[in-house]
This record gives structure tokens, sequence and C-alpha cells, in this order.
């Protein structure tokens, strides 16, 4: 708890100039949201101690403070807190993650000099590949198109957000943008100073400071109108130069009607968590299991989507191949579905689809309806309902547990739009499980979900 | 061996001499089993003119053929006629079969299905379903048989010669004129050229007569002897009237009734003026077309009733024309009575009444004697005396000599505004206004003179008044405002000067007074005065600065209105896009390209997407278009899964809530049942790796299993074989305490 109590101190200061703007100059703009969710679950099966309801609420804040001085001071924070009524998380054991999660919580003065902005506080950096600081971040505006900069100061806690004096980041990234190009490279670096006690006396494998470095290039282009080249690539090189991150994908649309896509990704696990998180932090029982063994687990994928619009209808295909670098094993996905704006000409959103999976160890077929239909101009009421079924065509590593399972999930939301400012939603979900060939547990189950929220928008 | 190709020869031999014998059977047959030939070729049906047809191994060979029908051969020859297209070297008994009997016709010509065009002669128009003898009538001299040869394809052939000496006139080829669809109807396009090939070119209507107008009877093509036009025409003249003149000389090709080419000056009188557009037959008569007597009254007759004696007609008409500006009679210099102002301007025929020219009165009264107003007034003073023909109304009269001279608009008025019955006053000496004018202003300002507000005579209008002389200065747009609108009926005192007296108050009461404080007399609308930007806590930017003021402030409603954009503006989206309508739209322009470019693909943006800020995604300045542009969430948020669920984030998530929406274990190979369910994801997936993990139950609890080492009830170091990788064999997912039914401790029971 200590350790959050500086983000905490951040939002709560942040929160009250959110609130309290009209104490201000009269030119300060507040802009955003603050949310208080609230979920409740319940299986209503006492089979153990542990199946109680849960109910957890929390207070999420995403909003902007601006112009707070004729400079144009900002103040930005988006974050979430947790208000835990049925302590729930004292069931779990290892090492207690945190929930508070303040993603961005910064002061900012733009347009000093009339080309630098200061940046202090907790910064997710677009630029440099979500690149994540506590500390201070310089950038240097340049002819309105290209962008510079350097960042700089402690790097948050991976697991818990948590502030951590022990970790530290710096890098640097480079950006130009126009109508047509959007492009971004950046080169990051986190060190880590924790001492041999934070690995409960074990000794730390690696000697030297560095955590991890990466490399991160996007770019973002439109060849014509209609024609996007999307690629975003982040290269590991802590130990050895690998590609952790790789995304590239073309959209096309040649006209109103038709949309084309290709899409190619990978995806891996960054090698420097590997070695902290399993062989020197996690559960002994789980260390034991691994051993020495460093995960190597990425994600080669390749999708193609075609998109249909019919007036009001829009037909839409996928199919997506992915393999997985951990067994070899493959997957095909493919989908199915159609979105109707207007259905029967009654002002009714419509989507139906349907999944069909190859999946790396289970076939399964998914069926989903979705409806949305605006009762009043500030009430919109949304329907789902899913059927899935599915079964286990293998085993993940020599390890079969449930070989067949079928589940139904039915929910009803409502969207309460009061006023412009002042927005109620309400969802059910139920979810009813049946497990075909394991007697172990006692038939189906059916489980609920509740969730409200009240949305408070500046 | 030897027996067996001896059998072989013996075999092929035979095989040899079988087909050898079927050969010859099969060249000799026609020879053998053939049937009497056909009557025309009767005198060759003997085995000793075999040959002059056949030829060994060669069967009927062309040749043989063409040795008789000699006329075909030329015509082969010359590649000319049916059989040149038709025949490419084959035998004539290809078509022309024989041997099949006496009564066999070997010329199998199919009358009906003919294709005559192959004979090189097409048949068209009428020439189609002619029968074939109409036009091949020769016959063979030979056997007197119908023949098809030698038949020309010129008209004449057929035809003959219709128009008899048309061969004399050279009319050349009938195709010039005819056609084989329609004899009697000539090409459209004749290739025929009267002008070139004739000696009487076609000119004006001529251009549009028929053929056989002109050409009469068989001989009609034959050239024809002009002699003039009487040659076609008749003359409808009385005959010998024109003596020896021709037609040409009055008439033209272009049209008979077409005006004369006649030159009239050859008379001694020659046309002018109107005359020339006259009729010949109204001056001249059609059984007498000597000239007639050249004085105006030969054809004129004399309108005036011989007033003018013998005054000739030409010292006041002429030929251009008999009336108004054609007219020569000056009434100033031939007349006694010149005219003067609007009497030039009256018609003749208002003084000059039923014609009567002379002797008529050259007295006002003689024409103006029912328009005197004044009576006896005058006595016998002439008219002249006040009046002028320039204007009646406006007289000469001195009024000076009344005493009451008259100034400003009073010399404008007509003298009946001031002498209604068209006499002198009855008191002329009482000058008053009042006596003429009526008091308006029933007595409100009584004792004051006329002349303080209505200055002079020169206008009686109160523009002139002095405002500065009241409580009221007029400024602004006061100045242009009538004196009616603010005294209505007249009304000038006392009057109240505060603006409600004469403006409404719209605003009341949430403006009760200091109208001025807003507005001013320049100009009404409060924009003129009053400074939004700083008297109000809204400021305008934008297009909210050339609106009306009454498009926000509908209902004249000023005070208490709301400053959100959704006060004035009905929110389309109903609240789906959040709060703020200026993340997307400006006053400058309420257009937006959000939403569109944001319904990409089979993403679209919406749930809490909606509710964001756009610079949250493209920069404060929003220039970041492409921001966004790869459908992968991780363009914008943070993988807080570290990669281990790859890109599609959406299949877990949706846009509403963040939450996992429908993410479905089991798809990942590892079902969650039992107490699984009631763990959160972190108790087995530390430091938010999800991906890669096994599924083995001492991934887990491993701990618990070293934990039983030594415990009476069950040492699972000891009891358990194949030691952590067999959990499953005793427990459930339920309760890990509880082993699976039918479970015992036999192992246990047996000792390690």
């Amino acid at each position: 708890m200590a350790r959050r109590t500086p983000a905490l101190a951040l939002a709560a200061s942040a929160m009250a100039l959110a609130i309290a703007p009209p104490a201000l100059a009269k030119e300060v703009d507040v802009d955003g949201r603050v949310a208080l969710r609230t979920l409740f679950s319940d299986d209503g099966l006492e089979i153990t101690e542990r199946a109680q309801a849960v109910f957890i609420a929390f207070l999420e804040t995403d909003a902007e403070v601006m112009n707070l001085t004729d400079g144009g001071l900002t103040l930005a924070l988006d974050g979430t807190f947790v208000l835990d009524a049925t302590d729930t998380r004292e069931r779990r054991f290892g090492k207690t993650e945190s929930l508070d999660q303040i993603r961005q919580a910064y002061v900012e003065q733009p347009d000093l000099f009339g080309v630098l902005d200061v940046v202090a506080g907790r910064r997710l950096i677009a630029e440099a590949g979500n690149a994540w600081v506590d500390g201070l971040e310089l950038r240097l505006n340049i002819f309105d198109t290209a962008v510079a900069g350097v960042y700089g100061g402690l790097a948050p806690d991976p697991i818990d957000y948590a502030l951590d004096l022990d970790r530290q980041a710096t890098g640097a990234y480079v950006g130009f943008r126009n109508e047509r190009i959007d492009a971004s490279a950046a080169y990051n670096v986190e060190f880590n100073t924790r001492g041999p006690e934070a690995y409960r006396g074990e000794v730390r494998p690696e000697p030297d400071l560095l955590d991890r470095q990466f490399a991160f290039g996007r770019v973002h282009l439109k060849i014509v109108e209609g024609l996007y080249i999307a690629t975003y690539a982040v290269v590991d090189m802590a130990t050895e130069p690998q590609i952790t991150t790789l995304l590239g994908s073309i959209d096309y649309k040649p006209s109103s009607r038709v949309e084309l896509g290709v899409n190619v990704s990978r995806y891996a696990l960054a090698q420097y968590r590997d070695e902290i998180i399993y062989q020197n932090i996690v559960e002994p029982n789980q260390a034991l299991i691994l051993g020495d063994e460093v995960l190597d687990l990425s994600y080669d994928r390749a999708r193609l989507w075609v998109g249909l619009r019919f007036g009001p209808r829009y037909h839409y295909q996928s199919i997506e191949y992915k393999q997985r670098s951990l067994d070899g094993q493959d997957s095909w996905h493919y989908t199915i579905g159609l979105r109707d704006d207007d259905l029967f000409g009654l002002g009714t959103r419509a989507d139906i689809q349907t999944q069909l999976r190859d999946n790396f160890v289970s076939d399964s077929v998914l069926i989903a309806l979705n409806l949305q239909h605006d009762v009043t101009s500030k009430i919109t009421l949304d329907g789902r309902f899913t059927w899935f079924d599915g079964q286990s065509v293998d085993n993940e590593r020599a390890r079969a547990f449930d070989e067949a399972q079928r589940v139904l999930i039915m929910g009803l939301s409502a969207y309460w739009r009061i006023s412009r400012q002042h927005q109620v939603d309400l969802m059910y979900d139920g979810i009813y499980e049946t497990e075909l060939q394991d007697a172990r547990n006692d038939g189906s189950l059916f489980i609920h979900t509740a969730m409200g929220r009240y949305n408070f928008l500046f | 061996m030897r027996s067996l190709a001896d059998a072989r020869g013996a075999r092929a031999a035979l095989a040899i001499a079988a087909l050898t014998i079927g050969a010859l059977l099969l060249l000799a047959g026609p020879a053998f089993g053939a049937k009497p030939l056909s009557k025309v070729h009767a005198h060759l049906d003997k085995k000793s003119e075999c040959n002059s047809c056949h030829t060994a191994f060669e069967g009927v060979p062309q040749s043989n053929c063409l040795k008789c029908h000699t006329e075909i051969k030329t015509r082969l020859d010359q590649r000319k006629g049916y059989h040149a297209k038709v025949v490419r070297g084959d035998g004539c008994n290809n078509c022309h079969r024989e041997h099949l009997g006496r009564n066999h016709d070997p010329n199998p010509l199919d009358k009906r299905n003919f294709d005559h065009d192959l004979t090189g002669y097409r048949l068209v128009g009428g020439h189609v379903g002619v029968g074939c003898r109409e036009c091949h009538t020769a016959k063979r001299k030979k056997t007197n048989r119908d023949s098809y040869l030698g038949a020309s394809t010129e008209c004449r052939a057929c035809h003959g010669d219709y128009h008899g000496d048309a061969q004399k006139a050279e009319l050349g080829d009938c195709e010039k004129c005819h056609n084989a669809f329609d004899w009697k109807q000539l090409n459209a396009r004749l290739k025929f050229d009267h002008q070139k090939e004739t000696r009487f070119p076609l000119t004006g209507k001529h251009k549009r007569v028929a053929c056989d107008k002109c050409h009469l009877g068989k001989r009609k093509f034959g050239p024809i002897e002009v002699s003039g036009c009487v040659t076609c025409h008749q003359d409808p003249h009385p005959p010998g009237i024109f003596g020896a003149r021709i037609c040409e000389e009055c008439h033209v090709t272009s049209g008979w009734k077409e005006s004369s080419i006649f030159e009239h000056t050859t008379t001694g009188w020659p046309l002018r003026g109107k005359h020339k557009k006259a009729r010949c037959l109204e001056c001249h008569k059609w059984e007498r077309w000597t000239p007639r007597d050249t004085d105006c009254t030969g054809c004129h007759e004399d309108d005036h009733r011989g007033q003018f004696g013998q005054t000739p007609c030409t010292r006041c008409h002429q030929e251009s024309g008999w009336k108004g500006r054609h007219l020569k009679f000056n009434h100033d210099s031939m007349s006694r009575f010149p005219l003067r102002g609007k009497h030039r301007k009256v018609a003749c025929g208002k003084c000059h009444q039923n014609g009567k020219y002379k002797p008529l009165e050259t007295t006002c009264k003689s024409c103006h004697q029912s328009d005197n107003p004044h009576g006896e007034t005058f006595g016998d003073r002439p008219c002249s005396n006040c009046h002028s023909p320039v204007d009646w109304k406006k007289t000469r009269f001195d009024h000076g000599v009344t005493g009451f001279p008259l100034e400003g608009r009073h010399i404008d008025q007509p003298c009946f505004r001031c002498h209604p019955n068209g006499t002198e006053t009855e008191d002329d000496t009482v000058q008053d206004c009042a006596f003429c004018h009526t008091d308006v202003h029933r007595n409100q300002f009584e004792g004051a003179s006329c002349d303080r507000c209505h200055r002079g005579y020169e206008r009686w209008g109160i523009e002139l008044f002095d405002h500065t002389l009241s409580r009221f200065q007029l400024a602004g747009k006061h100045l242009n405002v009538a004196c009616v609108d603010c005294h209505p009926d007249g009304r000038y005192r006392p009057i109240d000067t505060a603006c409600a007296n004469c403006h409404y108050n719209f605003h009341e009461p949430q403006f009760a007074d200091r109208c001025d404080s807003c507005h001013k007399v320049d100009g009404w609308a409060p924009v003129e005065n009053f400074d939004h930007d700083t008297r109000t806590d809204y400021k305008l930017y934008g297009k909210h600065r050339d609106l009306d003021c009454a498009k926000c402030h509908a209902q004249n409603q000023y005070k208490g209105l709301p400053q959100d954009c959704d006060g004035c503006h009905i929110d389309v989206h109903t609240g789906k896009k959040g709060a703020d309508c200026a993340r997307c739209h400006t006053t400058a322009d309420w257009s937006t390209n959000s939403g569109i470019d944001h319904d990409f693909g089979a993403f679209r943006l919406g749930g809490v997407h909606d509710l964001l800020a756009c610079e949250r995604c493209h920069g404060p300045d929003r220039d970041r278009t492409l921001a966004g542009t790869g459908p992968e969430c991780i363009s914008c948020h943070r993988d807080v899964h570290f990669g281990s669920f790859g890109p599609q984030c959406h299949e877990c998530h949706t846009q509403e809530y963040f939450l996992p929406a429908s993410f479905l274990h089991y798809e990942t190979g590892f079902r969650l049942s039992g107490a699984h369910r009631y763990v959160e994801c972190r108790d087995c997936h530390p430091g938010r790796v999800f991906g890669g993990l096994p599924s083995d139950c001492s991934f887990c609890h491993s701990d618990t299993f070293a934990a039983t080492a030594g415990s009476p009830t069950c040492d699972h170091t000891v009891c358990v074989p194949g030691g952590r990788q067999n959990c499953e064999n005793c427990h459930t997912t339920v309760r890990w305490d509880l082993p699976r039914p039918g479970v015992g401790c036999g192992l246990c029971d047996e000792g390690p």
C-alpha cells in the first residue's frame, strides 16, 4: 500500500482539479469522464467454501484538465481504483498484484518557446511503443510535422503497476507525420537495481543491471484514399535480438461497399520476463516444475478478411491461421457474420456471426447474435445470445482435462443516457455451462454476473 | 517350324487374293450392275460408248463430260457463271448422277431452293419469285430443251426499250433511274443529272415537277423540242394581248404567281413607293392590260369629296404613303391655324370631324366650348389671356394681381384646388391658411401659426420641422421614421419620450428597462451595441458570431439559457458520443469526419471509445490523422499481457467493458472446472503471463504434493505412482482434499 501512496496522491490531486474547474481560470477546459463500476458474480453452487459471490467496485478516471494556466498547462489522469467489497483478493496465493492501475498521470506544459512540450509524471509514450515511465519527458515539435523526444525516470512495476524505485527507464524517439504517413521510431532501455533480497535470497541471474531494451518502429501509411498500410514492430535485445512483436496489415477499401484486409503478426513473450518471473519470483512450486526452462512462446498469425456493405447491412468474413512455437501446433479460425443497422426497418441493430475454430487442441463452433435497439432517444437495450460447442481433439502437454463443453451465454444490457453528462449502464450475463464428459462436476453450471456503471462526462 | 511358316504364307496369299478381287469388283461394279442411262444420254448407253464417259481407274473425269458440253467448258474456262463458282475440280457426276434409269433426270435443279447468287446475278426485289423461264427463254440448239445459259443481265434483255428513243437520248443504263425493288419508283437518288445531261437545266419549281408532267407519252424521254413555256404551259392571257412578248419577261420558274419581273419603267410610268407592292390586277384589268389614266384619280377615290377642288393630290400626298408621316401637308404654313403646343399631338379628326377641312373657325371655343369650366365668369375675354396651347392647365394668369401672389407649392397647385368651382373666391381678401387647409392637429397647437412647422410655402410636409425644438432629439434611425409612427392619430402633445412609449418591450420581465443599454437608435439589433463576449459569460466564436440572436435566444429568452451545445443543437447521437460536442465539432464548421474513418471494416469504434476525446489518439492538435489506422488495439493501448495472448484483444474484451467479457478458458486447452472457477487469473498466471503455461496440476499444486511428505495419511512422495504427473488419478477439481470416488488408498496399503 505504501508503494501506491504517491500514485493515489497524484490521482487525488488530479481528481480534485478535474471536479473543481470553476475555481480556476475561465479558460480551463475539462474533458473525459469519471466512472463508478460495480461487478457482482455468483454461480449459486456451494461446492466449496471458496464458491462465494464476488462483489467488486471500480472507480475509473480518464480525464484531462487543459489550459490550467494561460500557457496551456494540462493535467491528465487515466486510472482505475478498486473497492473490493468481498475481499476477493485475499483468496489468492503468491505475489499480490494490484488492481489499482494508474496508467497515466501527468502534468504537461506545452509549447514552451513555441516548440517544446515538457511532461512530468507517469506517461505512456505512444511514439516509443507505449514505453512506460514515471519521470520526465521532453518533446520537441519541429515544423508541425516532426517530433523528437527523450524521456527518463522510474519504470513502473510491470506486475502491480506501482511506483518502483528499483527500476529505471530511459529512451528517445522521433516521429514524423503528415496526411499520408505517420511514423515513429524509438529506443528504450530499462534497468533493474533491485537487490538480492528481492529475490528471496537467491542469486540474481543477471549480474548486470540491464533488464530490458528494445527498439521500436511504427509506420502508418496512406497510399491512396482507402488503401492503408500499418506496421508495428518491437525488437527486444536484452539477451539476443528477437522480434517480439510484429504487426503488418493492409486495409483496402476500394469503394464504400467493399473492404479488404490482410494482416500478419508475430507475438512473442519478452525474454527478460522468463528468467525473472519463472526462476526467481514465482512460487517455488512453479519454479520447481519449470526449472531452467525458458519460455519461448510466440504466435505467428495471418488473417484475411473481407467486408461488403449493402445499405444498412454489412457482411464480413475472415479466415485466420495461427501457429505457436511452443509445440508447433497450428490453428484455423473462420468467421462469417452479418451486421444490419436497421433490422426489418425497425431501427434495431443486429449482428449475427458464426465462428468455426480448429484450435490448437480443440474444435469448436460458436454462434453469436447481438441485438441493440434504441427504445427511446435516451435508453438503449442490448441483448445477446451466444452458443458455443467444443471438444478437445488433442492434449496439452500430455494432459487432457475436460473433453467437451457446451456453453450458452445470454446477456441483456440497458444503457440509459440520463443526460449528456450522466449515463447509467446495467448489464447482466448468464452463462450456462455443460460439461459433456466430465463426471467429476455436479452437472451444469449457471453463472450469473451483473455489472453496473455510472459515467460522469465532463 | 517349317510347316508353321508355310501355313502363315498360305494365309497371307489368300488374304492378298481376297483384297485384290474385292478391289476389282469395286471398280468394275458400275459396269456390271448399273442401270440404263437417262434419256439425254441414251445415245451413249451402249458398251462401245462406255469410254466416252469412263476412263479406267479414273471413273468419270470432268474432261470427258466437257468434250460434249462445250458451252459449259467455255464458261468454266472464262471463270464465269454458276459452274465456275460451284465446281472445284470435282467430277460432274457428283451432281449430275447417271445410270439411275432412263427416266432419271441428271440435272438436279431445285428451282425452289436454287441459290441464284452463285450465278453472279443476285435476285432482289421484284426479281425474286419470277419464274425461271421468264428470263431464261433460250433453248438448246441440239435438243431444244430449256437452257439456262446465255441470259443477259441487261435490263433491256427482258424489259425491252420501254422508252423507245431512249437510246437516242442517251439516257444510259436503266439502273440510273430504276431499281429491281419497284420498277415504277425511281431511285431516291437519281443518277440521271438533268442539269448536265440535257439542254434544259431544271430551275425553280421545275426541280420538283414529276418527270411525266413534261415527258408525256411513250416517247416521253426522247429529246423534247422546247419552244418556250407554252410547250408545256397553256397561255391564260387573252390571245395577242401582249403581242410578241414572251412569258419570261414577266414570269420566273421560281413560281408562276411570283412577283413579275416585268420592268414597268418601259411603260413610261415607273412604279415607286407603295405602288411597287401593288398587285398588277389592282391597276390593270385582265382583259384590258393597256395603260390607264396616270392621274391619281385614275385609281384612287377622292376622300375629300371635292373640298380641295383642282388641287392635285400630290400637294399633300405622296407615293411612299397616303397618311401619317408620309403626308406632305404642313398645317403651319399651308393653313390659317398653325399648330402649337398640345395641338400638334391632336389627331386630325378631333378638329376636322367628319372629314371637314374647310371652312373651319380658329377660335378656342370652336373646339373647347364644352371644356369651359368658368361659365360666364370671364365674359368674352379670350381664353388665351390665361391659357396657352402648351398646357391648358398651366395658366399665364398673374395671381399677383389678386393680392395673393403664389409661392412655393402654391405655384404648382392647379387652380381648382383653391377655386373648386372654377370661379374666383368668394372673398379673395382672406389669406389665412385655414381658409384652404384643414387643421389636422385638432387645435393641439392653438395659437401657433402654421408656418412654425410648415415653413413658408415651399413644402407642406413636416420633414422640415426642427425636432430640436421639442423635448426629444431625433437621431439615428429615428430620423427616417415617419411622423405618424410616433405620432399616431395626429397626436403631437403631450407625449412620453421613453422607448417603451413607442416600442414594445419583448424582453419583459427579463429586462424591465434601460433599452438603451443594449440598443442604439442607430440600429435596433442589439449586436450593434452589445458585446456578447464581455457582457456575458458565453463568448461567441466561429459561426456563432454570424447568427441572429433569435437563433439561440428563441422565444425571446435571453437569461438562464444553458451554455452546452445541446442547449441549442439537437444531439443527433443521443448522448452516445459523450457530453462534449467540441471533441469532434467546432464552431467554425459543424461538419466532422470523425465517425466515418472509424467505421473501417469489421471493427468500428464504440463503447468507451465514443466517450474519449479525439486528442487522446489524434494528438493535442488532432493532426495525427492516421493514428489507429492499424486494426490492432496495440496501436494505441499497452499490452498488459506482454504478448502472451496475441493482438486480437476483441476476442476477450469489448469496447463497452474492458473486463474479459467473452473469454472462454476452454479455448486454451485447459478447461476451468470445479474450484478453478473461483481463483483469480493471476493465481495461476503470475506476472500477467498467460500463454504457454503447462496444464499439469503440479504446476500450481506442487507444494501441496511436497507437503504430504511424512504424512501418516498419505505420503505422496512415497505412495503416488508417477509422482506429480498423475494427480488426477485420485483428485478432482471440485475439492482437492476429497479423493475421486472409488479411489482408495490401496497403494498405501500395499506399502512401499
